[in-house]
């Protein structure tokens, strides 16, 4: 499902030029979920950008669902992205002039679904969030937003999901039902999950660990 | 293009709008503006060209119009025109007019028949049957005159006043003429004096030579074809030598100096609208800075960068349509609002309405404006890429592709060629808009050079300094942006000002000092004698320069029909209806030949001309050419022996052409005099002269330029009312600019009120940026709006130059304290805001 074979990447920062991967190997296997673990600046969300075709690898092979990304462009990367990834933030990042529902079909809209707003809707349901349709983001409470953004994320059928600390910005207790929602809707939709997250407790509910650390990965429980 | 990516994007867009235009009220204000102030020039100017158009028989005075000088036509003529419809004629001059106590004043006297007027009414006050009003009663016929007369000569009505050697009594005042030529043009020399012929055969100032026009109208029956019957007429009579005009080119000169001075005042209006682009441009790049993550987002969920686009630009182009309604609808609005009171102080017939070209040129103008400041802040920021969203990791977004580019620079070649196209003048647009882009080219350089020199400052110790200093360059500032819109809107305000007052004092002051004080015209070729030892004998003259005066018109040049030939457009008068013309043996006082050789004093051979070296210049023709001159309907061909450097300005007697002796002397002719007095001499040679020759009018130069600064004052008013848009865009984007930084300055007052900073000291930090942002801006703005001042003075206008410094600093120090105010009201607010609510949400 996802293959990183010695993946490098450099970038020039205003400092100089900064290693941030340095030979990553990686294969994730569908319906697999994993978390990674790191120190700030070890290089976790530059896997996850690599992965959802959002950076480009300075080298080394990253195939996603058996698509070699270093072949696609912008576009092409953007159209795999809708038809393969789903992407969790930290900080929800949902479209503040559109209402739940809107936000939540806006992928299948992109993908030309003429059933978007159908899909949505089940999506939020699912997400217990029948009664806040309507509503837009800054009506909604951290917890419900991050929600939405799950159901957004589910609803355009990815095959991977993609969560950057999906809950740094909320409470503990409301972290934890936005967790469990979201393994439950990985086991679902047998989503493969990679998961970035600090809290110990929550990379023990994954299949597997991964530790990074300046760039490589320390510490792999899936590993022979 | 993909159209279910569009539909996409539409719906994208009109999610995002519904919201409100919230961040788009300076972006709609900048365009409405610019967009408002050109529909409110073309609606007007398209009013005035419909009411000229409409009342064409009433201003004409008839189907068609037959103008000679000098003459009348033969009864063939007459007898020819009377079978084709009903004619009319007019015989008009200029003369005195004396009261019993012999006070005097100059007159546009008007002789009618009795079937004048053909078209429209006058208007009269009291409203007297024409028969009544002109009927000889005892030994004085009657007149109406313009009220003026009356103030003039402290008359009222029912006194008398004798004109040459009759005397009338005024028994109406003129209100309204359908006529009024003069009146259309917006100079007249002389108040209007209306009399009938048959009063004027009695007067004995028609005399041979004498500056007298002849104007036949002619109603001719409905349903006549106008072209049909000139070109008939044309053919029927080529060789007459008079005017002809139809009612449906009536006022060709008035339109044609409608056309200019609509053209000037929608350039300055476009510099308005190019500077609210500025505003546009800034609006876009703050708005969607706001949108940044929005658009990381969309591409996280896969929407292409096309897309994303699309959104975007229908967005912007709907926000485009809202401020162009706006716009259009207040400069259509105007004049139909204030359509009675625009007609009343219009000087020419007004017929206010909707009128669709200008509405749409305004509206072209305001979308390729839009468009063409809006594309690039808005395709950088669709290059923002979606890592943006990751917090780790920012980058900045990429330089937008080549279709961008391409796009942008087919924007301002669309605007530029749109403005070109839509003006009379090609050249001078062509000069305009090379000029609004070094403009805004030294304006951003200039900026750009504040804020790194800016920059490189650290050697001051006083905080409140360094601060004021640190803001003018920090990222995020302001400082290029304010100092380029608001010091473009000032440079064109200075520049305009500068113009003017140097033109009205040219007017009041500098030229009386070398111009004549008299001119005396219709001196009589056997009053010379008599004319020229009176002003000698008087004591008081300092110099008189007398000269024959004929009319005649330039036919053909070497041979080829005159109309054919292209001619330069600040020349083009010369070939224009009949010109005055003189004949002389030596060269006038301070004549300069630049080509050829004036004629010897006894030169008796073929006819010979001394040439304005501008005017053939304009007309590609040189010594040895030939001009065929019309001259009391005789065609004479004349060859041009040498061409003169002529000073107009100096207001003495010049004649483009100067014929040779030995021909035209025999011609019926009058003479003219300029005459200067000493200085401190108050010698009313006025009345010595029209005393003794009644026939001779007097025409004071003082009132000539009073006429025309009287005219300055009125077109200053519509080209400074024009300006001050300029600077109310500058300030309009001045006031987006503050806003844009709005919550940066709440946050930095906070916080250096958290760090110990006093409220004054936060003040002075903010009243010392801005303080030099106005001194930078204004300077700037003095520097180059005086320089483009005198560019038009000593290059265009050729004049002489005087500076203007009060006027320049006046307007520089109030457009100063205007950003300084501006600056401190946006900043207020940021003063008085608690640091904890705010340090709580951040």
């Amino acid at each position: 499902m996802i293959l990183l074979e010695d993946v490098h990447l450099t970038l020039d920062g205003p400092s100089g030029v900064i290693n941030i991967l340095k030979g990553l190997d990686l294969h994730i296997s569908p319906g697999e979920t994993t978390s990674v673990v790191g120190p700030s600046g070890s290089g976790k969300t530059s896997m996850m950008m690599i992965i959802a075709g959002l950076e480009k690898s300075t080298s080394g092979k990253v195939e996603v669902n058996g698509q070699d990304l270093s072949k696609l462009g912008e576009d092409g990367l953007a159209a795999f992205r809708r038809e393969n990834i789903g992407i969790i933030f930290q900080n929800f990042h949902l479209i503040p002039t559109m209402s739940a529902l809107e936000n939540v079909a806006v992928p299948a809209e992109i993908a030309g679904a003429e059933d978007a707003f159908e899909r949505a809707r089940v999506s939020l349901e699912s997400v217990g969030l029948k009664h806040r349709i309507e509503h837009y983001p800054g009506q909604l409470s951290g917890g419900e937003q991050q929600r939405v953004a799950l159901a957004r994320a589910f609803s355009s059928g990815a095959k991977i999901l993609l969560a950057d600390e999906p809950t740094g910005n909320l409470d503990r207790e409301t972290g934890t039902m936005i967790i469990d929602l979201l393994f439950n809707l990985s086991s679902e939709h047998n989503t493969s999950l990679v998961l970035i997250t600090h809290d110990p407790q929550i990379a023990a509910k994954s299949d597997r660990q991964i530790g990074l650390r300046d760039g490589q990965i320390i510490h792999d429980s899936g590993s022979p | 293009m993909n159209t279910s990516n569009i539909k996409l994007a539409a719906k994208f867009a009109s999610r995002d709008i519904r919201g409100g235009f919230k961040g788009f009220k300076v972006f709609i204000a900048c365009l409405a503006i610019g967009v408002g102030s050109i529909a409110l020039v073309g609606s007007m100017s398209q009013g005035i060209v419909v009411g000229l158009k409409n009342d064409g028989q009433k201003i004409l005075g008839g189907d068609i119009s037959l103008k000679l000088a000098h003459r009348a036509i033969s009864k063939t003529h007459i007898q020819w025109l009377e079978e084709k419809g009903d004619l009319s004629s007019i015989v008009s001059m200029r003369s005195m007019a004396f009261s019993a106590t012999e006070k005097r004043t100059l007159i546009n006297l008007k002789a009618v028949d009795k079937a004048y007027p053909l078209y429209g009414s006058l208007k009269l006050k009291p409203d007297l049957p024409t028969k009544e009003l002109f009927a000889q009663r005892a030994d004085a016929w009657g007149a109406a005159v313009n009220s003026v007369i009356l103030d003039r000569l402290d008359l009222k009505l029912n006194d008398y006043v004798s004109v040459g050697k009759t005397s009338f009594q005024i028994r109406a005042i003129l209100e309204k003429e359908p006529d009024p030529m003069g009146g259309v043009r917006g100079i007249t020399l002389g108040p209007r004096f209306l009399v009938s012929q048959d009063s004027l055969k009695t007067t004995g100032l028609v005399k041979r030579g004498a500056q007298v026009t002849y104007d036949y109208r002619l109603r001719l029956p409905l349903g006549t074809d106008i072209a049909i019957f000139r070109k008939n007429l044309e053919q029927t009579f080529p060789n007459v030598g008079w005017r002809i005009r139809d009612r449906t080119r009536a006022t060709v000169g008035v339109e044609r100096v409608l056309r200019r001075t609509t053209q000037f005042v929608t350039l300055v209006a476009l510099a308005a609208l190019l500077i609210g682009g500025v505003g546009v441009s800034n609006a876009t790049r703050s708005y969607m800075a706001e949108k940044t993550n929005s658009i990381a987002t969309l591409k996280c969920l896969g929407a292409s960068q096309r897309l994303i686009f699309y959104f975007y630009t229908i967005e912007l182009i709907f926000i485009t349509f809202i401020a162009t309604i706006l716009g259009i609808a207040f400069g259509a609005a105007i004049p139909l609002l204030f359509a009675n009171t625009l007609s009343s102080i219009l000087p020419v017939p007004f017929d206010a309405g909707i009128y669709p070209k200008p509405i749409l040129f305004a509206a072209i103008f305001g979308f390729l404006t839009a468009f063409s400041f809006f594309i690039w802040p808005l395709a950088r920021a669709c290059e923002t890429p979606p890592g943006a969203l990751f917090r780790s990791i920012f980058r900045r977004a990429r330089f937008p592709n080549k279709k961008i580019i391409f796009a942008l620079i087919a924007g301002i070649i669309a605007l530029s060629a749109f403005a070109i196209n839509t003006a009379q003048d090609k050249t001078i647009a062509s000069w305009f808009l090379l000029g609004s882009s070094a403009s805004f080219l030294i304006f951003f350089w200039i900026g750009k050079l504040v804020e790194w020199a800016a920059s490189k400052f650290n050697g001051c110790r006083n905080t409140e300094i360094r601060l004021a200093i640190a803001n003018l360059h920090r990222p995020g500032a302001q400082t290029s942006n304010i100092i380029l819109s608001v010091g473009l809107g000032l440079t064109v305000l200075v520049a305009v000002l500068v113009v003017e007052n140097n033109i009205t004092r040219q007017l009041k002051t500098n030229l009386p000092e070398r111009a004549p004080d008299y001119y005396f015209i219709d001196i009589q070729p056997n009053q010379v004698e008599e004319f020229d030892s009176i002003i000698k004998s008087s004591g008081s003259v300092d110099i008189l320069d007398r000269v024959p005066m004929l009319r005649g018109r330039i036919l053909e040049i070497n041979g080829l029909d005159s109309h054919k030939v292209k001619v330069a457009a600040n020349k083009r008068w010369v070939l224009r209806n009949d010109r005055g013309l003189t004949w002389a043996r030596t060269p006038p006082m301070g004549a300069s030949i630049v080509a050829g050789e004036w004629w010897p004093s006894d030169y008796d051979g073929p006819p010979l001309i001394s040439f304005d070296a501008e005017a053939a210049q304009a007309m590609g023709i040189g010594v040895g050419d030939t001009l065929t001159i019309d001259i009391l309907g005789r065609p004479i061909i004349a060859t041009i022996s040498s061409l003169r450097k002529i000073q107009w300005q100096n207001l003495g007697i010049n004649f483009v052409i100067i014929f040779s002796p030995g021909f035209i002397e025999h011609a019926p002719q009058t003479h003219i005099a300029a005459v200067r007095m000493a200085k401190d001499e108050d010698t009313d040679i006025e009345k010595i002269v029209t005393s003794k020759f009644r026939n001779i009018s007097a025409v004071r130069v003082r009132d000539v330029l009073d006429t025309l600064s009287n005219l300055m004052v009125k077109v200053g008013w519509s080209i400074r009312a024009a300006a001050i848009i300029t600077l109310i865009s500058g300030i309009l984007v001045l006031g987006g600019a503050i806003a844009a930084t709005h919550h940066r300055r709440i946050y930095d007052a906070v916080i250096l009120k958290v760090l110990g900073a006093q409220r004054y000291q936060v003040s002075l930090s903010f009243l010392l940026e801005y303080g030099l942002l106005a001194f930078a801006t204004a300077s700037i703005a003095a520097f180059i709006g005086s320089a483009a001042g005198w560019a038009v003075i000593t290059q265009v206008m050729r004049s002489d130059w005087l500076p203007a410094w009060g006027a320049v600093l006046s307007t520089v120090s109030c457009a100063s304290i205007l950003i300084l105010i501006g600056g401190l009201i946006g900043t207020w607010q940021a003063l008085g805001r608690k640091a904890a609510p705010i340090l709580r949400n951040d």
